[in-house]
């Protein structure tokens, strides 16, 4: 079956569409993440060690 | 209004909230903390804001803990220093930080905590001067120096009433701010100058290139959602020693106000001119996109989520998603390292996907906030002029 220029150009539009969402959750993925760690480093502060002079 | 208007006022309005949010947060209790400076303390007690004092078990008084901070690339850097009766800096920690953690880590390897460490009150704990800095985390190190002088100095002058020498405040004026007031000025040529279309197109194609060798891989100082921030949250660093943070911040927004033109993201921004460089090797061009404008709305969404959790934990850098040191650096997530090898194919076939879809900055970003604010100003001010006399 062959494919007209214009379901060709749907799909291409769709494709990018596509790459474009997956690069939003990513970037979504991480600031998500930051927050989380965010929360843990505040609550783990006290762990923290000290350097001495030698 | 139009519905555009009132949602980013609504937008402003959830900002200001978040930041009271953010200031509302109570602080962690740091005495156990500070009691690990001395393990053999029977008592920390607190003497000041930021100082406390740690008695041994015959009464003796075993040094102070004092916390002091200072301001690096992406907000403060918090120490607790402690130091001894005679004024010496026996021990230190990161108490908090709001720098790219690369930055600290890079410090830590490479053993510049224990640089600061047992500098005395009389030392003039300067970089470059009696302590050697860490490539490719300068403002990082030299926060953790002034943070480390400004803790000796405050038991110095406080409980131990010691003297301190005249400290001689050096204004950091070195080639990055040299090279980024040149790119304001060709901007200002390619805008002011009567020159013709061709020679200005080469004008900012050689200031993309520049921008790109320096403001990306040479120093690593890109214009990132963290500066907004810091501005924000009220993060104003001392401007002798970020010249750089200030000459951007206010060529940036007076080109906006004065010219209406976003100069650094069309000028001079390196992951923009990566993008540039990357189209022509692949032949990018616009392309039709579907749902374009739900991908839009998206991202403003993502925008307002980063910029909303850096109000509520005050912390202006650790939300930023932007994949620039990812990209010049090779430091990042793995979300950001994924995130770049999309971009890097994607910028290839579509022209500058970054700008459109996912920088923070760009049009429908800060950018377009920032222009919703100044005609709200604009027409304000306008509406309050008292008319003149015809």
């Amino acid at each position: 079956m062959e494919t007209t220029p214009s379901a060709k150009a749907d799909l291409s539009a769709t494709l990018w569409s596509l790459i474009f969402a997956v690069c939003l959750l990513l970037a979504s993925a991480h600031v998500a993440l930051s927050a989380v760690e965010q929360d843990q480093e505040e609550s783990g502060l006290i762990e923290a060690t000290f350097t001495r002079a030698r | 209004m139009r519905r555009r208007d009132w949602i980013a006022a609504a937008v402003l309005a959830w900002f200001v909230a978040c930041w009271f949010i953010g200031s509302s947060r109570g602080q962690s209790d740091l005495g156990p903390f500070f009691a690990l400076a001395y393990p053999d303390a029977t008592e920390v007690v607190r003497i000041s804001d930021t100082v406390s004092r740690a008695d041994g078990p015959d009464g003796r008084v075993l040094g102070y803990v004092a916390e002091a901070s200072a301001s690096g690339y992406g907000g403060p850097l918090s120490l607790v220093v402690a130091v001894d009766p005679e004024g010496r800096a026996e021990s230190l920690s990161v108490l908090r930080h709001r720098e790219t953690p690369a930055f600290v880590e890079r410090l830590k390897r490479a053993g510049f905590l224990d640089r600061l460490a047992g500098r005395t009150n009389r030392d003039p704990i300067q970089l470059e001067e009696d302590v050697d800095g860490v490539s490719g985390a300068t403002y990082t190190a030299r926060a953790a120096t002034q943070a480390v002088r400004r803790a000796v100095d405050e038991v110095a002058q406080g409980p131990l009433d010691l003297p301190i020498p005249e400290r001689e405040r050096r204004v950091v004026f070195g080639a990055p701010e040299v090279v980024l007031l040149c790119l304001f000025g060709v901007a200002v040529a390619q805008r002011r100058l009567k020159i013709s279309k061709q020679v200005k197109n080469r004008l900012r194609w050689a200031s993309l290139i520049a921008g790109l060798v320096t403001l990306g891989l040479l120093y690593n100082h890109p214009f990132v959602l963290a500066h907004l921030n810091m501005v924000m949250l009220g993060y104003w660093p001392e401007w002798q020693t970020h010249l750089f943070w200030y000459i951007l911040i206010v060529g940036v927004l007076a080109f906006k106000s004065i010219e209406r033109w976003n100069v650094y993201c069309y000028d001079f921004c390196p992951f923009g001119a990566a993008q540039d460089l990357l189209g022509m090797i692949g032949g990018a061009k616009s392309r039709r996109v579907r749902w374009s404008d739900a991908l839009i709305w998206a991202k403003r969404g993502l925008i307002v989520a980063a910029i909303s959790l850096a109000l509520i934990y005050r912390n202006p850098s650790f939300t930023s998603y932007e994949i620039f040191g990812t990209a010049f650096r090779l430091e990042g997530s793995n979300l950001q390292f994924a995130l770049l090898a999309s971009m890097v194919f994607a910028a290839m076939f579509y022209s500058r996907p970054w700008c459109q879809f996912l920088c923070p900055l760009h049009r429908q970003g800060a950018e377009g906030l920032f222009d919703f604010a100044r005609m709200q100003v604009t027409n304000t001010w306008k509406r309050l002029r008292p008319l003149k006399p015809t």
